[in-house]
């Protein structure tokens, strides 16, 4: 049992999970702080950006690392539309309430469905996969594929990206401020809607790319989106709602969780791992590991 | 018929209520009093039971009501209203008041009696020709009377109105002094009323209590409190002219 | 008043299907049977999520643990109490879960009872695989003309249920709950209580249809019992249909019952993109739904 803990194996498999998964997260987060939406189509989103990265190597022969900048731009296309058509009149209008957030809710499982099922129509069931990267690199002791490696490099880097914007850039005070203090922000002259429309193009937007590293290892379905949303969904509410920090660290437990898990027990209960921890999560600790106040109430 | 004893409040790092006492009979009309922050509303919360104290009681009857739920407490008797008014927006006033009704200290049952009291109470704040509006189509003024008419509609025999007052127009002000009067006057009503109009509050109390910073630090007759110079100085600053 | 009307008018339609169920032939039986499996969902769930505000999306989780509970006791227990059974072993599941879960608020509940549906069917699976079981089936299950009488019952049992919930204090007191949950408290309205009725209240009729379902399948597999596909069509249908009367969840059933029919065999994920198009549609721009939008028009 203690030689598959200290495996360096295992550890570097949890890594690259915990940079999956806080990457996808990302855009949860933010959609989520500066809004109160809940989006479970987001694992749907990231399912689309596998595609993206499946057609666009196989029929172009574009590298998924070079794809990845327009299957964002066309991901975050997708949610500016989204916020727009949808969710932008409803925000405005109303102070936020637990029964605009139930209902948007609902919007976006709708956009779930018609997202699995349009790539359903448009590409059929079937997985599709593509051979990229996949030679064998050996770090020392312990052996890694080209594509998973690169994936969870370049997510890093993502990662790290969008946490300097959060810190330094002016937008990204202002989403910032936004996720802390509603009000306040609006007096202090923040657009609402820009940031808004912003947190929707870089949610979306991220998910998308997550999805395409994501392909050039695995396969994709049209229906391979869910377990992504629950994670999604652990990291988010374990790290605290709008906490990006928590959300990285929450990440990492997740992604170790996960490896370290699956190694010692067999997949069903890998699944059953999952709910578990989402499920009591929700019920008894709805404030995040960290417990910052903003409360999954 | 009130005691409240001994009561703290604590929000995180805030102390919002700090060793408050005081007690009200039956029939008197309280009157209670503040800066912003005082912690006149948290009051209201813990006799309500909305939120619970961490440490003091506070005795109904004899009875003491700590750990009570919101709903058990209404149905002892004791009704509040909002500062920020909080009607069933889509429902209609008549529903608003039937609800109350059915489920406060009459706990009644059959339509007719729950229509009947439900009328009443809104007969008694001048609301019941909306009654079929929908409460979102009711004015702030209007959607005010509605919270005193739920309140009342619970037959509740301690009504506490937080700020009913705010926003009103000068006349308004004057017709909802009336009827908060005769909520007293003509059913024997027990009221505990925070208010910052402050010629309602002194004409409407028997009786005065200030809070300020948590703290009950003066109580009496509205004239002796209205001369108090501890009261002047914490509302109006050292400044002030008594 | 417009409840008792859409009572007897649900009644009555359910007394036809009844009298032509002696003459249906096979095909018009299979509709029957879903039809009446959607109204019966609907229904039950329209009680805790309509009335009460707390949408659940794991409704399927007591669908699911009824059609466990039928088809392990088949052949066991006499078919009736096997069905009172599930209907009951839903109950108590919900009844056990129902303080804690419902204290989580807002679309956190919402996506906590999609989290404990997919939880217990794992645990499900894992627990057949320990018994030494993949699926189970049915030998001998009863014919379709009998499960179609057994699921009038449940959607006559749901329609009454659901009329009688909205009639008493229950059903007023949720409705106030919906709006403004503390301010109906301090109003007296027993918040935990209530909506742990109406949670409880709202799983029988999923069990016994959960059991019924399978019994028509003939073999129970946690996949399929537990699919989220099922708490999803209970939703949209209520919302298309109408959440906020009785006749709501009736109308959404029949139209997405014939859709169904129509596409299912041919395009089964146009359906599903189809309803899923519906559900947004109706949540953002036409929340009365259905029957909402007849109301507007008279």
């Amino acid at each position: 049992m203690s030689e598959v803990l200290f495996s360096g194996q295992l550890a570097l498999a949890a890594f690259i999970a915990a940079a999956n998964y806080a990457l996808i997260a990302i855009g949860l987060n933010l959609v989520y702080g500066t809004m109160r939406l809940l989006n479970v189509a987001h694992g749907d989103i990231v399912m689309l950006g596998g595609y993206g990265g499946y057609w666009l190597f196989t029929l172009l022969g574009l590298s998924p690392l070079l794809s990845l900048v327009l299957i964002a731009g066309l991901a975050g296309l997708l949610g500016i539309i989204t916020y727009r058509g949808l969710f932008r009149r409803m925000l405005l209008e109303r102070r936020p309430t637990a029964r605009i957030e139930s209902n948007s809710l609902l919007m976006f499982f709708g956009l779930s469905i018609i997202l699995q099922n349009a790539a359903a129509l448009l590409f059929t069931s079937t997985p599709r996969g593509y051979v990229y990267l996949d030679r064998v690199i050996a770090l020392g002791a312990v052996s890694v594929t080209g594509n998973r490696l690169a994936a969870a490099l370049v997510a890093v880097l993502i990662i790290a990206a969008v946490f300097l914007f959060l810190r330094f850039h002016p937008s990204g005070l202002a989403i910032r401020g936004l996720i802390e203090q509603r009000e306040a922000a609006a007096i202090v002259g923040v657009n609402i809607d820009k940031v808004q429309t912003a947190s929707f193009a870089v949610g979306f937007g991220s998910a998308a790319v997550a999805g395409t590293l994501i392909s050039m290892s695995s396969q994709v379905s049209p229906f391979m989106g869910f377990p992504f949303t629950i994670a999604a969904f652990v990291v988010v509410i374990l790290g605290g709602l709008g906490n990006f920090g928590g959300g990285i660290i929450a990440a990492v437990v997740l992604g170790m969780i996960e490896t370290y898990g699956v190694a010692l027990t067999s997949s069903t209960w890998h699944s059953i791992l999952l709910y578990g921890v989402f499920v009591a999560v929700l019920l008894f600790r709805p404030q995040g590991l960290f417990g910052r106040g903003k409360v999954a109430r | 018929m009130l005691d409240v004893r001994n009561i703290s409040k604590r929000f995180g790092g805030v102390l919002a209520l700090d060793d408050v006492t005081f007690s009200v009979g039956a029939a008197e009309i309280v009157g209670l009093m503040g800066a912003n922050g005082a912690g006149k509303t948290t009051l209201f919360a813990v006799i309500a039971g909305n939120t619970r104290p961490q440490s003091g009681d506070v005795v109904w009857r004899g009875k003491s009501l700590l750990g009570l739920r919101p709903d058990q407490i209404a149905r002892h008797g004791i009704a509040r209203t909002f500062q920020v008014v909080r009607p069933f927006l889509g429902l209609t006033v008549m529903e608003n008041a039937s609800i109350a009704a059915r489920f406060g200290a009459r706990a009644l049952n059959r339509t007719s009696d729950v229509n009947a009291a439900a009328r009443d109470a809104l007969q008694a704040v001048h609301l019941f020709d909306r009654a079929e509006d929908l409460a979102s189509e009711l004015t702030l003024s209007d959607q005010k009377r509605l919270e005193i008419a739920r309140a009342l509609a619970t037959g509740a025999v301690l009504l506490l109105l937080d700020e009913v007052m705010a926003g009103l127009t000068p006349t308004e002000v004057r017709e909802m002094i009336e009827i908060i009067r005769s909520l007293r006057n003509d059913r024997g009503l027990t009221l505990i009323v925070i208010e910052h109009v402050m010629r309602a509050l002194m004409s409407l109390s028997d009786r005065i209590v200030v809070l300020h910073l948590g703290r009950r630090i003066a109580e009496g007759l509205p004239s002796i409190i209205a001369d108090d110079p501890q009261v002047s100085h914490v509302y109006f600053g050292s400044h002030a002219d008594a | 008043m417009s409840l008792l009307r859409d009572l007897v008018l649900i009644l009555l339609g359910l007394a036809a299907i009844a009298i032509a169920g002696f003459f249906a032939n096979d095909y018009w039986i299979g509709f029957g049977i879903a039809l009446l499996a959607a109204i019966a969902l609907t229904e039950s769930w329209a009680i805790l999520s309509a009335l009460s505000g707390y949408i659940s999306l794991g409704h399927v989780v007591f669908y699911g643990l009824g059609a466990y509970l039928v088809v392990v006791t088949w052949g066991v227990i006499w078919l009736p109490f096997a069905l009172l059974l599930a209907a009951i072993g839903a109950c108590g599941f919900a009844f056990a879960i129902g303080l804690p879960v419902l204290r989580v608020r807002g679309p956190y509940f919402v996506i906590l009872t999609f989290g404990v549906a997919e939880l217990v069917k794992y645990a499900l699976i894992a627990i057949e695989a320990a018994l030494g079981h993949a699926s189970r089936l049915v030998l001998g299950a009863p014919d379709p003309i009998v499960i179609l009488y057994i699921l009038l019952g449940a959607a006559t049992l749901a329609t009454l249920l659901a009329a009688g919930v909205r009639l008493t204090n229950l059903g007023h007191g949720l409705r106030a709950l919906r709006e403004d949950e503390e301010a109906a408290e301090t109003l007296g309205v027993p918040a935990a209580q209530y909506k742990l009725a109406a949670f409880v209240i709202s799983a029988a009729i999923p069990g016994l249809v959960g059991g019924a379902m399978a019994l028509r399948a003939t073999y129970f597999e946690p996949n399929t019992a537990f699919d989220p596909m099922i708490s999803f069509a209970m939703i949209a249908m209520t919302i298309i249909g109408g959440s906020d009367d009785l006749r709501g969840p009736v109308l959404g059933a029949i139209l997405l019952t014939g859709l169904s029919e129509v596409l299912w065999d041919v395009a089964p994920h146009a359906y599903m993109l189809i309803l899923g198009i519906l559900l947004l549609v109706f949540v953002r721009f036409l929340p009365e739904g259905l029957s909402g939008l007849i109301r507007r028009a008279h």
